[in-house]
């Protein structure tokens, strides 16, 4: 404590901010390089995990042609077809969970009956909402136009936010095809 | 304890967060205890926050592109690491006033024991909270679960109750020791 008799407030200041700026400016530079180091091949994972979830619900030997959204909406659409003929749609949507975004990818029929639902991300509770990746989604199988929880669709006993996160992403896909697609078929 | 008694819903999620954060624990410990000197005292706490958040981050960026089915699994658990306090108690308390190699067998001291402590309350609430352990029903379907384990106000009454008992572990464990001691002088 003596020393901060000897030593003027300014160049006390210094001391120990100095350091802290030094520590700030060194971490963020390094965490910035690693991010340049990595998110190009970041970014390929996330394809590769949203063709294989495209794969998973239309079957193999898909072709992809991408559609643009009409709506207004951040949607990505494709239309998936097989050897030329049409077999639906798949929806790529953002919406906020629990935890944070939930990124989800819905398969549409061509009559735009709900066939799969691959969540691709999420931030949500570790035993609780994150059951919305598992057996609870295929509740949505067959299910077309607007849905509503209680309704349509059952909840997640303790994880309400989560389940109607989810409802509302599957909601905003739909709705965003319908209007890029004009309609059912 | 937020992101502990989040994560420990099951036997595997503790595990996995334990384990995480025990990974995390042995690294923080080593980058502190070797920046003890530079780091001024009064700006300590904020110099750990920025370099075990800093040094997090960069390894999930890694994880999320080099090993992405890893970061699937655990990448929920490594955002709720950065804010859990055992980090930093035991970087104040331990590693900022010792050499790198002890800080890092602290570290690994630290995690294991957390980790065991979060297995045994994901397995407490796993069970009385789902009937199961690991996902495999134990109870052949008797047993009605008390799902409420699994909510967080289940979480904290299990705290409470292991808690009471390792202090009736440790109470025992003292009476036995000065008892002996007793004996011996007589």
């Amino acid at each position: 404590m003596s020393e901060r008799k000897s030593i003027p407030t300014i160049l006390y200041v210094l001391k120990i901010t100095l350091p802290l700026l030094v520590i700030c400016s060194v971490t963020a530079a390094a965490v910035s390089l690693v991010y340049a180091f990595t998110y190009k091949k970041a970014e390929q994972n996330m394809n590769v995990l949203e063709q294989s979830a495209i794969s998973g619900i239309f079957g193999k030997n898909i072709e992809c042609t991408g559609e643009s959204n009409l709506s207004g909406g951040n949607s990505v659409i494709y239309r998936i077809s097989r050897s030329g003929e049409s077999v639906g749609y798949s929806v790529k949507t953002t919406v906020a969970g629990f935890g944070g975004d939930m990124e989800i990818l819905v398969g549409y029929g061509n009559d735009l009956a709900i066939i799969g639902i691959s969540v691709l991300s999420h931030s949500e509770t570790p035993g609780l909402g994150d059951r919305i990746d598992g057996e609870y989604k295929n509740q949505y199988i067959g299910k077309k136009g607007e849905l509503a929880l209680g309704t349509d669709i059952d909840a997640i006993v303790g994880s309400t936010i989560s389940s109607s996160a989810l409802i509302s992403a599957v909601n905003t896909a739909t709705a965003e095809l319908t209007a890029t697609i004009g309609g059912t078929k | 304890m937020c992101p502990t008694l989040a994560t420990t819903t099951s036997f595997i999620n503790g595990i996995g967060m334990g384990l995480a954060a025990t990974a995390v624990l042995i690294c923080s410990n080593f980058l502190i205890s070797l920046l003890r000197k530079f780091i001024p005292s009064p700006v300590r706490i904020a110099a750990y926050i920025i370099i075990i958040s800093g040094f997090v981050t960069a390894v999930e960026l890694f994880m999320k592109a080099y090993v992405f089915s890893l970061y699937q699994s655990l990448g929920l658990f490594i955002p709720l690491i950065v804010v859990n306090c055992i980090i930093f108690a035991r970087a104040e308390a331990f590693a900022s006033k010792n050499s790198p190699l002890p800080s890092v067998a602290d570290g690994l001291a630290t995690g294991l024991g957390f980790t065991g402590a979060l297995g045994i309350i994901g397995f407490v609430r796993e069970l009385i909270g789902t009937g199961k352990i690991l996902g495999h029903d134990i109870t052949f379907g008797v047993y009605e679960p008390a799902f409420f384990f699994v909510l967080p106000a289940g979480a904290f009454i299990t705290l409470g109750f292991i808690i009471a008992g390792v202090r009736r572990i440790s109470d025992v464990i003292a009476e036995r020791k000065l008892r002996a001691k007793e004996d011996k002088n007589k």
